[in-house]
């Protein structure tokens, strides 16, 4: 549940130059807060031997390949793909961007994070062995069960989105089973820590500059 | 794969976003108005009435699907839906039999079995006996489903010959495995025959007729001149072919004219929808991919220069509407009457550096923040004089009224030889100085103090000879011993 804030980027910039040190508080208030999400996702990722063993093995084909391989488990490579980044990331298509984040970067944890979340518990529909092999919406496995049967494996999809929270993002999309399900846990404290913080950076702010004292006479 | 991030933090921009929104806007009507040209230009009637036939032929055909998509998904075989149609489709085609038959004759062995791989191989068998005893796909598997619930009676009207052992024994194992053995192969032979090419001629006509409608049919039908089965099957098909191309080829067109949407490869334009999408990034077999991926990273780059750019021009324009907003800006307003109104240098200066935050004036930011921090230091050391004066004057005051007051004399009381105070108000000193510091020496309040002067010491005389001696000389020199403003006596 993101907290929308505008001009975050000016208030950072004003703070830089008043004083350095107040936006490294800020940023080093936030970090406090994120960081115990970050470390209880990771915490989240299962052991390679608690996934189903097949995931864990390599592909079977060697030599140039025209498609890419479902991605095997390896979970110090998950662990290292959830990482929390202080900067503001890419601007999205409806004029979003996201700053003091946390995300899941591996291959791997964003199948463990996301697999059966848009398609449902029994995975993508499967159309037999002649399906378009570009086609990403349906199941390319020679089991006919086989996404179900993953999905099955795993534990629930939990969403980190409070109950009853209006607004349009009211679909699966902050549904997961690693950084969704620590935030579900910890955003709470998170959110107090960060709002508190911020509070008492204007407060500091202001007394620091005394601008509002001079405006009121 | 998308980006997967939880974020606490977020910050919207809508200024991009509303501008392209403007332009998709304009360029929709372009392309509503390019549609209603095309429409014109190719026969509006013609078009309808294509569409009306089609549509119905298509929404019959949706229909036998749908209905069997729901039986599959009622009998707990949900996911096997498109694979069935995959199948039954392939049937079609291979055998010459319409799927609107097939797929309520599957339906049925499907309810009867509660099974997909059974209802296929009852189909198949269905197909063969079909084929060899002239009875139709949907009697005989009417027939094999009430076989499949216990009641053969059906089974014997078929006549396939089936023995009576067989059907009394009821197991429809038995029966399907003498039904294959007597008629396996029958439903291919029949493509040999006439009637067979005269199935396999109804079912192209019915496919055609889903996309093209009957009406146009009938007309190629007697335009056509050959009266050959063959080539008239595939006149149809060649012509569905073609509208369906042509079809496809308007909103190929069409998503040309869309800004983005086509990317020249080798010299060559194509549409991006209909490239490769899965092998750019990970490992292509051969060096034409490696070039393709080559130019798909260079215009990327270029995408992402350009946005860039877009977004840095954005951000230094200061369009119309941001200067009316400044105009309108109550905070702005407040701030420059504040600095009109303001008297001391100090407030102006502040008041400055609030509207350079305001402007996100970076460098007058910095002057105004250098000059703040001067003029707070010039005001901290002045306010520091200011209260070191003070304080002077206050001990003075204090001392001087405490004195008066004779509180001076109380707070002091246990020290002899202090000042006190006359009747009259006047400051009293100590009669005997001598006897107030040595009463303060036997206390050990003052420890004894001499003071040696050095060189010689005048006696009266020699101080009033000296005097004497310094008026004569003025007097000789002719300068006046009265002081300047002083009134002088008669000579």
């Amino acid at each position: 549940m993101p907290v929308n804030v505008t001009g975050i980027k000016e208030m950072k910039k004003a703070l830089g130059e008043v004083d350095k040190d107040l936006l490294k508080d800020v940023q080093a208030q936030i970090r406090v807060a994120m960081l115990p999400i970050r470390d209880k996702a990771r915490g989240y990722a299962p052991q390679d031997s608690e996934v189903l063993s097949g995931w864990t093995k390599a592909a079977g084909i060697t030599g140039p390949m025209k498609y890419r391989t479902f991605p095997k488990y390896n979970r110090s490579q998950v662990v290292e793909g959830i990482k929390y980044s202080a900067g503001r990331n890419k601007r999205n298509k409806g004029g979003w961007a996201a700053t003091n984040y946390i995300s899941n970067n591996s291959a791997p944890g964003k199948i463990y994070e996301l697999a059966g979340r848009k398609s449902g518990p029994s995975g993508a529909p499967w159309i037999g062995l002649d399906a378009d092999i570009n086609n990403k919406e349906i199941s390319h496995s020679l089991n006919p069960r086989a996404g179900a049967q993953f999905i099955a494996a795993m534990p629930p999809l939990v969403n980190a989105r409070p109950q009853g929270m209006s607004g349009n993002n009211r679909g699966y999309k902050q549904k997961g089973r690693l950084i969704f399900r620590a935030a579900s846990e910890e955003q709470g404290k998170a959110m107090a820590h960060i709002l508190k913080a911020l509070d008492d950076t204007a407060a500091k702010f202001v007394k620091r500059t005394e601008i509002r004292k001079a405006v009121n006479g | 794969m998308a980006n997967l991030i939880f974020s606490i933090l977020s910050e919207y921009n809508g200024k991009g976003l509303a501008k392209g929104k403007k332009d998709l806007t304009a360029f929709e009507k372009q392309t509503k108005q390019l549609g209603k040209t095309f429409a014109k230009y190719l026969g509006a009637a013609a078009l309808v009435k294509f569409g009306k036939n089609a549509v119905m032929a298509f929404a019959a055909d949706e229909k036998a699907a749908k209905s069997l998509e729901l039986q599959l998904k009622n009998t707990g075989y949900a996911f096997s839906s498109p694979d069935v149609e995959y199948y039954i489709a392939n049937l079609q085609k291979l055998y010459g039999v319409l799927d609107d038959e097939l797929r309520p004759a599957f339906q049925t062995l499907l309810t009867a079995s509660g099974s997909i791989t059974k209802s296929q191989q009852a189909l198949s068998t269905a197909l063969n006996v079909s084929a060899a005893t002239g009875k139709s796909v949907q009697e005989v598997s009417a027939a094999l489903a009430k076989g499949y619930s216990g009641q053969t009676t059906a089974l014997t009207r078929l006549g396939a010959g089936l023995s009576k052992a067989t059907l009394a024994s009821g197991n429809m194992d038995k029966i399907m495995a003498e039904l294959d053995a007597k008629f396996a192969g029958q439903a291919s032979a029949r493509l040999d025959t006439y009637a067979g090419k005269m199935d396999q001629l109804k079912v192209a006509t019915a496919k055609a007729s889903e996309t093209i409608g009957k009406g146009l049919l009938d007309a190629l039908g007697k335009l056509s001149g050959d009266t050959t089965l063959v080539t008239l099957t595939s006149q149809i098909e060649g012509l569905a072919g073609a509208v369906a191309k042509l079809v496809s080829g308007i909103g190929r067109f069409g998503a040309t004219l869309m800004p983005g949407n086509v990317v020249k490869v080798n010299g060559e334009w194509r549409l991006k929808s209909e490239m490769s999408k899965s092998n750019f990034t990970y490992g292509l077999g051969s060096g034409a991919g490696v070039e393709l991926a080559k130019i798909q990273e260079k215009k990327k780059i270029k995408e992402a220069i350009a946005l860039r750019t877009q977004e840095n021009n954005q951000l230094k324009a200061k369009t119309a509407v941001d200067k009316l907003k400044d105009q309108f800006d109550l905070e702005r307003i407040g701030l420059t009457a504040a600095l009109n109104a303001a008297t001391d240098e100090e407030t102006k200066l502040r008041l400055r550096s609030q509207l350079a935050i305001l402007d996100n004036n970076e460098a007058l930011a910095k002057k105004y923040l250098a000059e703040l921090d001067a003029a707070a230091k010039t005001k901290a050391l002045a306010d520091a004089l200011a209260k070191a004066g003070l304080a002077v004057d206050a001990f003075s005051n204090f001392a001087m009224g405490a004195v008066q007051r004779g509180e001076y004399a109380d707070a002091y009381k246990n020290i002899s030889n202090v000042p006190t105070v006359s009747a009259g108000g006047a400051m009293q000193l100590p009669s005997a100085a001598s006897s107030f510091a040595m009463g303060g020496v036997s206390r050990g309040e003052y420890a004894p103090v001499t003071v040696n002067v050095a060189g010689s010491v005048l006696t009266e005389q020699d101080l009033t000879n000296t005097i004497n001696d310094t008026i004569l000389r003025i007097n000789k020199m002719g300068r006046g011993t009265t002081p300047a403003g002083g009134l002088s006596g008669g000579t």
